[in-house]
């Protein structure tokens, strides 16, 4: 496994502005569903036994990620809380006609720099996708360049460290193992995505993680 | 990824051996959203070095009889396990599940299959009928997670850009329908490739099919 957060994947830089490390983001929580919570915290035990290879996510910062936003609008000012709002009430517009639906959670696999959790089926996340991503580019905010096919899914950890020596390439190895089996038999869970929330998000690789500050809870089907 | 290279008895295979599998082998004609699943991951594995399953070798491993090779096993004694896996599994319907995402591993990429409870309790049935008829000492792994393999690989190579590509496959998910499962008799071989290196190549013949044909199991789709 190699770091996470290495040097291309990393918002900001030492001595640069502090905002940016902090980028708007359309997120799915799941903090409020005990069985998401209490399923990760199973992933969580298998990935605490590698310190030496991956750093586990708390409670409070599990997310799947809908959309990422570029911190700068097509016009080049940077967002504010105003824009937010406006997205916020876009993207709501958006949603209105969209029904909650259910995923499907797990397994989890090891990726190159990762712990990925899997979520199926890929439908439902897609079209919240593309309804998310109409209302925010109709407030002007800019957007990455949309996928072929939306991957969905969730993370379990965060590689810290590049697995550069045979032993740390064991150790990686035996993640990749352990992480697939070791919560048998339930190594699916279920759960009903009805809303979204626009937040702060803030990367932070002094912990290897990101947090973030919730802003606009959007709900699915409101009309 | 790494070269795959089969094991038996925690050791090489043996050199002219073959080895009595029970497998479950889909049929990719009855169930066509597999087929389009498995054509589309292969087509994503194609430049990664890996001897690609198709329909004739893709298969899920229920169980090995693992204490001797198959020319060491009398037609008496061969008699007897297909007799054994009939009647343990005379109480076992059809199963259906769900084939994916697909997976890169170190030996190549698979399907997981879910939910696994009906799976796991076939192996069980599959496992009582082996350790009745040839003992406890024909049983020597633990089984691990049911799945499909989809390729096994002859060279090294990144899993991770094999994940990468095989993520992008859409849909992700199909369902699978084992009406019985195989007796076979199960042979790798380490045959020569064209630019000089090797690669374990699957290959079996049918012993006996034991279908499954009691009352199937209430699917619950639940997550397991």
């Amino acid at each position: 496994m190699r770091k996470f957060m290495g040097p291309k994947r990393l918002w900001g830089s030492e001595g640069g502005p502090a905002e940016d490390w902090i980028k708007p983001h359309v997120l799915w929580l799941p903090q409020d569903d005990p069985h998401v919570i209490e399923y990760f915290g199973r992933l969580r035990e298998v990935v605490a036994r590698f310190p030496d290879v991956i750093t586990p996510i708390a409670d409070e910062n599990l997310h799947m990620t809908i959309q990422s936003i570029r911190p700068l609008t097509t016009l080049g000012v940077r967002v504010d809380s105003e824009q937010l709002a406006v997205a916020a009430a876009a993207v709501q517009a958006e949603l209105d006609g969209m029904a909650p639906f259910d995923i499907q959670i797990g397994p989890a696999r090891a990726s190159g720099s990762a712990g990925i959790v899997e979520i199926w089926p890929e439908d439902g996340p897609a079209e919240l996708n593309h309804r998310v991503r109409n209302g925010l580019l109709a407030a002007g905010l800019d957007l990455p360049p949309a996928e072929e096919h939306f991957w969905s899914h969730m993370s379990c950890g965060y590689g810290n460290q590049d697995s550069d020596t045979p032993e740390l390439a064991t150790r990686s190895d035996q993640f990749a193992s352990e992480i697939g089996k070791s919560i048998r038999p339930a190594i699916r869970t279920r759960a009903t995505v009805s809303s979204v929330w626009l937040v702060w998000e803030r990367q932070r690789p002094e912990l290897n993680t990101y947090t973030f500050e919730r802003v606009h809870q959007l709900r699915l089907g409101q009309s | 990824m790494e070269k795959f290279t089969p094991k038996f008895q925690g050791g090489p295979w043996p050199a002219v051996g073959r080895v009595l599998h029970v497998y479950a082998v889909p049929d990719l004609h009855t169930d066509q959203q597999l087929a389009r699943l498995v054509d589309e991951c292969h087509d994503a594995m194609r430049p990664f070095p890996i001897t690609l399953m198709h329909d004739g070798t893709l298969h899920c491993t229920v169980e090995m009889v693992a204490d001797t090779t198959s020319d060491k096993i009398t037609t008496k004694e061969r008699d007897e396990l297909v007799a054994a896996l009939r009647a343990h599994l005379s109480g076992t319907g059809p199963l259906e599940v769900m084939a994916g995402s697909p997976v890169a591993n170190r030996a190549g990429a698979f399907l997981d299959l879910s939910p696994d409870d009906a799976l796991v309790e076939l192996r069980e049935r599959v496992r009582d009928a082996i350790r009745e008829v040839r003992g406890p000492g024909a049983l020597l792994h633990n089984g691990g997670r049911p799945h499909m393999s989809l390729g096994y690989a002859w060279d090294e190579a990144s899993s991770d850009a094999l994940q990468t590509a095989l993520r992008r496959i859409s849909p992700s998910h199909a369902p699978v329908r084992f009406g019985a499962v195989q007796l076979l008799n199960v042979l790798f071989q380490e045959q020569p490739r064209p630019d000089g290196a090797t690669a374990w190549e699957l290959s079996w013949e049918p012993v006996a099919t034991i279908e499954l044909a009691g009352a199937s199991a209430p699917q619950t789709a639940a997550a397991g």
